[in-house]
């Protein structure tokens, strides 16, 4: 098993253990990017031990996680980004994507294939994290940007989905073509599943703190 | 098999460099964008808080103006009056019924004096007429009042159907009227001032017209603090106020007030 593999499982479980610690505190902002990344780190140790021991291709795993994935992404942005889009577009787009990957996976890939629901996904949460970007450049209410922890989560979001969009679109090619770019660009992936459970540990953290810090000057107040 | 294989690296290769270069670029401007958008927005603020630093002193010093000018008429009309008045009474009772009743006469009529000057003094102030008629009835007492003195003439005319605002807006517009009817009278040598007061559904509108001799705006502008004065007393209750003059050809000033 490669080392990033590791790596990337533990920055999951870590993302995991601050949102828990946490949880009180950060479950008004990131209630769903909490449960994003339960799922996230428990399909990951689930991976690992189906491939330890199983010699069958886990990737039917995909058609399940990833409509999942986007699922509570995208109720995570409904959340924040009421102001420019209104919630029944969002309602619709997530209903429209689960419906798809159902189809997808009973009647147009198999499921011994990499899903490429993720390909529409991937585009349809950047898109979130830029609208995400444009109410904050016009609200003008964040003076600090890195100070705030959902401009963290939203870097993380908007990096890490514009850069696996050309593995998700060319996956079941590569993995036809050479096992050898297959593992090169797994490897790339690897690190940058790290990078982004990176900044959303830093975003649960930094909530957590900040609201708890929010709490104890309130008490100190009254 | 080389080919589509290097063909999809290339792709690859490629496609993710420009997503990474796209999202880097885009954050780097949302980023720029916004310190941008941060400065612009603390520049508004300070502006706005240099305003009302400003509509605060223009305030206090009208009513320093204001103290001044009563304190003044009361020790120089009424104070002097009642001077007067108090020696009389002193000489009264050293002076035989003739002449005491000659002295009481003459104090009488200075009293009546001092309570004509008292009432102009609270007049100024608070007109009765604007409290309970509003503030065209108080533009045509004002009208009526410096009529009296024959030197200057002013005319009041009114269109639409006469309705009441807060009387704090009508306080307000009755003293910048008042002051630049005072202006006008003071400085302008006009032998007509109009006054006309439109009543329209958005509001108020009071046009104040004279023949005077005029002056330059933008002297007046840079040199005193008169025209900021009334311009930020108006601004205090979301009115407007508009002076046009050019030396020659007399003074506008325009008063407008929103329900």
């Amino acid at each position: 098993m490669p080392v990033y593999w590791y790596l990337a499982v533990a920055t999951e479980v870590m993302a995991s253990i601050v949102g828990s610690c946490f949880y009180r505190n950060i479950k008004q902002k990131f209630l769903f990017l909490y449960f994003f990344v339960l799922l996230g780190a428990s399909t990951d140790i689930w991976n690992i031990v189906s491939i330890k021991f199983s010699s069958h291709s886990n990737l039917w795993v995909s058609h399940i996680y990833f409509p999942f994935e986007f699922l509570l992404l995208a109720l995570f942005y409904r959340q924040h980004i009421t102001t420019m889009i209104r919630q029944r577009w969002i309602i619709m787009l997530i209903s429209i994507l689960m419906t798809y990957a159902v189809i997808n996976a009973i009647f147009i890939q198999s499921v011994n294939e990499y899903s490429h629901v993720r390909i529409f996904s991937s585009i349809l949460l950047v898109l979130f994290s830029l609208i995400y970007f444009y109410k904050v450049m016009v609200e003008v209410k964040i003076r600090r940007l890195f100070a705030d922890s959902l401009i963290w989560a939203n870097v993380a979001v908007l990096f890490f989905y514009s850069t696996i969009f050309f593995y998700n679109l060319l996956s079941n090619l590569i993995l036809d073509y050479s096992y050898e770019l297959a593992k090169h660009i797994l490897t790339f992936n690897g690190y940058m599943i790290v990078l982004f459970y990176i900044f959303i540990t830093i975003a649960f953290g930094m909530e957590g703190r900040q609201q708890i810090k929010g709490k104890s000057v309130s008490l100190k107040r009254a | 098999m080389k080919t589509g294989n290097s063909d999809i690296i290339l792709v690859y290769f490629l496609g993710t460099v420009g997503m990474l270069l796209l999202a880097g670029g885009l954050l780097f401007f949302f980023i720029t964008y916004q310190k941008r958008l941060l400065v612009k927005q603390l520049e508004i603020n300070k502006i706005k808080q240099d305003q009302q630093r400003e509509i605060l002193k223009n305030t206090i010093e009208s009513q320093e103006k204001e103290r001044k000018r009563i304190a003044q008429d009361l020790h120089d009309e009424v104070g002097a009056m009642l001077s007067v008045v108090k020696l009389n009474v002193g000489m009264i009772e050293r002076q035989t019924e003739e002449k005491a009743n000659k002295l009481a006469c003459e104090t009488q009529s200075y009293l009546d004096e001092v309570i004509t000057q008292v009432r102009g003094i609270s007049r100024a102030l608070l007109p009765p007429s604007l409290e309970k008629l509003g503030l065209v009835y108080a533009l045509e007492e004002l009208a009526n009042w410096v009529n009296m003195s024959d030197k200057i003439r002013i005319e009041c005319r009114r269109k639409g159907e006469p309705f009441r605002l807060d009387i704090q807006k009508e306080l307000t517009a009755f003293r910048v009227s008042q002051e630049v009817v005072n202006n006008a009278i003071k400085h302008s040598g006009a032998g007509i001032i109009s006054i006309q007061t439109r009543f329209s559904n958005e509001g108020i509108a009071i046009v104040i017209r004279d023949n005077g001799k005029g002056f330059d705006m933008k002297e007046k502008m840079n040199s005193g603090l008169g025209l900021k004065n009334l311009e930020s007393r108006m601004e205090m209750i979301s009115a407007a106020f508009k002076m046009k003059s050019r030396p020659g050809y007399g003074t506008t000033a325009i008063i407008c007030l929103t329900k």
